[in-house]
């Protein structure tokens, strides 16, 4: 735990890197977990602010889960996220698939189905978005998702088989 | 069913590409295997909106080195202070437009309309007449921008003031009519109390009964013994003493909104004395037409020719 000089993240090269590293995935993580944009940038930086008063304290090892835990537990006490409503549709962007030889007919009906998937997403119960947003869209595996979220990898599989249902079901739409 | 190979997660298994062959197998007969694959195809297209980590540590940096990072630091995303910034704006553009507006009160052709003032005084406007009412410093000065005719009844208080094209009329607390046709005639009637008259060439006070007119540097000034105008008190007569025949034709398109044509025909030196209805137009027209001399004749309804004297 004792921070030796070339692993204390209060070297700022050393933080810095640690930042360029790990940012990103937290903020995709928060964004999955809060449906918010602007909140999980504030988390982020929140947390790495945190991260950079403790920086003594927190080890190399330590500072992911750390980072990590701060970020979720300042994003659960904000006010703001009891009144999110989960903008989903907001906060997937989807890229145009492969565009040459299509029909605009068909163009159109792929945009219509995203569109779909993306209101079927936003319909999930928590956890199963969660996971499946973190499987899908940020090609996570479920081991991966299993640690971040701290449950088992069986359950993450039932969440995800349980996603992908109800996905189905919710996308098939008029029966 | 038919799933004996596939168990309660064979979905996601799928998805994982953790399926043995035989479960694939299976599960590519299953009635909805299509709309699966289409499914991830497309969530597998999709990616959470950017994140430009670059920006976000200069930010961080930025923050650190400000110092502002106390454990209670609330982070305030731009767009807050811009809706502050813009509700600050609109706050003070809201004030201004507020201290600075005027009431513009304006009434038809043939139509009287009551205004009550900021401070109780009343003005009725006589047809087609247009009052502009300075509500900002109101207290201090009260000030009334008159174009037509109208009644005033004013509340005791600081001066009290109708501009108009010809002249300035004051009062403390009265009731007096002001009247302007075409801009260049002024006629003030006073009530009741005392009114000051501030024109270019001539300034005069008048007290009960006396009226005051000014046509292109002429003043007529006589006596009257109503005790409120004639287009309020029986509301079908405008009365009219040594006035310009113009003036009078202004009068009658403003109470009856016809058309005069051919007015060119008549004398303009004519001068006309007396009143005519306001609810009859045919009779009004007769009155004043017929003492006159001058000859008309209907086009339609809301128009007439003037007839030129030797026709």
């Amino acid at each position: 735990m004792k921070d030796s000089d070339n692993s204390s993240l209060c070297n700022d090269k050393r933080y810095e890197s640690f930042f360029k590293e790990q940012a990103k995935a937290l903020y995709s993580f928060l964004l999955v977990k809060f449906g918010d944009s602007d909140l999980s940038k504030d988390l982020v930086q929140e947390a790495f602010i945190k991260l950079w008063e403790n920086c003594n304290k927190v080890g190399g090892s330590t500072a992911k889960s750390y980072l990590y835990k701060i970020a979720v537990n300042l994003g659960i006490s904000s006010k703001r996220h009891d009144q999110v409503k989960y903008k989903y549709q907001n906060i997937i962007a989807s890229q145009p698939a492969h565009i040459e030889n299509e029909t605009p007919q068909f163009l159109m009906e792929e945009v219509e189905f995203k569109e779909k998937i993306k209101k079927a997403i936003s319909l999930l119960p928590d956890r199963q978005r969660e996971v499946f947003l973190l499987s899908r869209i940020e090609k996570k595996t479920y081991k991966e998702i299993a640690v971040l979220l701290d449950i088992s990898v069986k359950a993450v599989e039932k969440l995800m088989h349980k996603a992908l249902l109800k996905i189905r079901a919710v996308t098939d739409g008029v029966k | 069913m038919g799933n004996n190979n596939l168990n309660d997660v064979y979905l996601a298994k799928w998805l994982s590409g953790e399926l043995t062959p035989d479960q694939l197998e299976e599960f590519k007969q299953h009635p909805h295997y299509n709309q699966y694959v289409k499914i991830n195809d497309a969530a597998l297209n999709m990616s959470l909106t950017d994140y430009d980590v670059d920006h976000a540590y200069l930010n961080l940096k930025t923050k650190i080195n400000n110092g502002k990072h106390t454990s209670n630091t609330k982070v305030i995303s731009l767009y807050k202070w811009v809706g502050a910034v813009a509700a600050c704006m609109l706050i003070c553009v809201g004030v201004y437009v507020f201290s600075f507006s005027s009431n513009i009160y304006e009434s038809n052709l043939a139509e009287k309309r009551n205004v009550v003032l900021p401070d109780g005084s009343t003005v009725m406007l006589n047809s087609k007449a247009v009052a502009e009412v300075n509500t900002f410093n109101w207290k201090t000065s009260r000030l009334v921008e008159l174009e037509g005719e109208a009644f005033f009844k004013v509340k005791k208080g600081n001066k009290f003031s109708v501009e108009t094209a010809v002249g300035t009329v004051q009062v403390l607390g009265t009731q007096f009519t002001v009247n302007t046709i075409n801009n260049n005639l002024l006629v003030v009637k006073c009530f009741e109390g005392k009114v000051q008259v501030k024109t270019p060439i001539k300034e005069v006070i008048l007290t009960k009964g006396m009226a005051f007119q000014v046509f292109e540097n002429t003043i007529t000034e006589w006596n009257f013994e109503q005790s409120q105008p004639s287009w309020i008190a029986t509301d079908n007569e405008s009365r009219f003493n040594s006035m310009p025949i113009g003036h009078v034709l202004t009068s009658l398109k403003r109470q009856f909104d016809i058309k005069i044509s051919n007015a060119e025909n008549i004398n303009k030196n004519l001068i006309f004395s007396g009143s005519f209805s306001n609810k009859n137009m045919e009779k009004a027209l007769y009155t004043v037409f017929s003492t006159l001399g001058v000859k008309y004749e209907f086009v339609s309804d809301k128009e007439i020719r003037i007839l030129h004297p030797i026709e």
